[in-house]
């Protein structure tokens, strides 16, 4: 036995015809039935369609200052962007010179510049000038 | 004869969004705004905080615009972005006033004020807008979508991501809440 709040929302479905025929037929026996539940449900609607008398718009220019505050956020994020890249490059030459000097097995500038000679006795620059 | 290749003008709008393209941002504005408008100003009430809202909406929307994948409208999305940005926003506004009011049940009581207080006290639609900022959030936003964007409960469903069951529950419910609020205009209106 269907209860009339079941009754009621199978109704609201059979306003947007989203109801089979099955159960559309069912909600007519019980409004026959019941024909003041049907003015009930009509008084709740009207009251919903008050609400649509309510105009609800942006105040004027509202998509300019959208756009506006949209080509800030975009300034930012191309800013963001860049300092990331930036940040990036900078770690990655770090890196890559304490790579180099790692690899020459000195902390020198020379071996900064990948210039020593490990196995020379000679590990100034000027050697290489000479 | 060749028959010319239809493109869906939304893909397209969407297509050309994804490129940077600067007419187009300002044509979905001008397409959604008031849609927009009535979700967040049905969510919020006629405040500052709406329109505040309202252009959070469609940064964000811009902002995500590289991975929308067209699966729902953009209509859909920008509704979906709406109603949370509002809860968001009405949440914010719940802390704030817990400030003041230590676990009160603000919502019911306000109810049971505007029933209480005469009509010639308001202009008829700010009690309109008022009746609509006395549900509880979980009841508006569903009234919102179906009485103001005119959606269907479908829709509804589809917007807010709940059961059809539930959305047609609360619908009911809210529509019990809002008779309450809204007796005294309808009987006006109709003498």
């Amino acid at each position: 036995m269907k209860t009339e709040d079941k009754y009621h929302k199978d109704w609201l479905l059979k306003k947007d015809s989203a109801l089979s025929e099955e159960v559309s037929t069912s909600l007519d026996v019980y409004l026959k039935e019941h024909p003041q539940q049907l003015v009930e449900w009509k008084i709740l609607d009207a009251q919903i369609d008050v609400l649509n008398t309510v105009d609800f718009t942006f105040s004027d220019g509202f998509e300019f200052k959208v756009m506006d505050q949209w080509n800030i956020e975009k300034e930012q994020l191309f800013n963001q962007s860049s300092k990331v890249i930036l940040y990036a490059g900078i770690a990655a030459a770090v890196l890559l010179m304490i790579n180099l000097c790692v690899t020459q097995n000195s902390l020198s500038l020379d071996a900064l510049f990948g210039i020593v000679d490990m196995n020379a006795d000679n590990t100034s620059f000027l050697f290489y000038i000479d | 004869m060749a028959k010319a290749k239809s493109v869906n003008p939304e893909i397209e709008l969407i297509s050309l969004l994804k490129k940077g393209d600067e007419r187009s941002y300002l044509r979905v504005l001008n397409l959604h705004k008031d849609q927009v408008a009535k979700t967040v100003k049905g969510m919020l009430g006629n405040v500052q905080e709406a329109e505040d809202v309202g252009q959070e909406v469609f940064i964000s929307f811009f902002k995500s615009i590289q991975n929308f994948k067209g699966e729902a409208k953009i209509s859909t999305y920008l509704t979906r972005i709406a109603i949370n940005l509002s809860l968001n926003e009405l949440e914010r506004r719940k802390r704030k006033w817990r400030v003041f009011y230590s676990g009160g049940k603000i919502e019911e009581k306000m109810v049971l004020d505007v029933g209480a207080n005469p009509i010639e006290d308001f202009e008829r639609k700010e009690i309109v807008r008022k009746a609509i900022m006395k549900l509880v959030p979980k009841y508006r936003k569903i009234v919102v979508l179906r009485a103001l964007q005119e959606y269907s409960f479908k829709e509804v469903a589809e917007v807010l991501q709940m059961p059809l069951g539930t959305v047609l529950s609360r619908y009911a419910r809210a529509q019990h809440k809002l008779r309450v609020i809204l007796n005294p205009i309808v009987n006006e209106n109709g003498r």
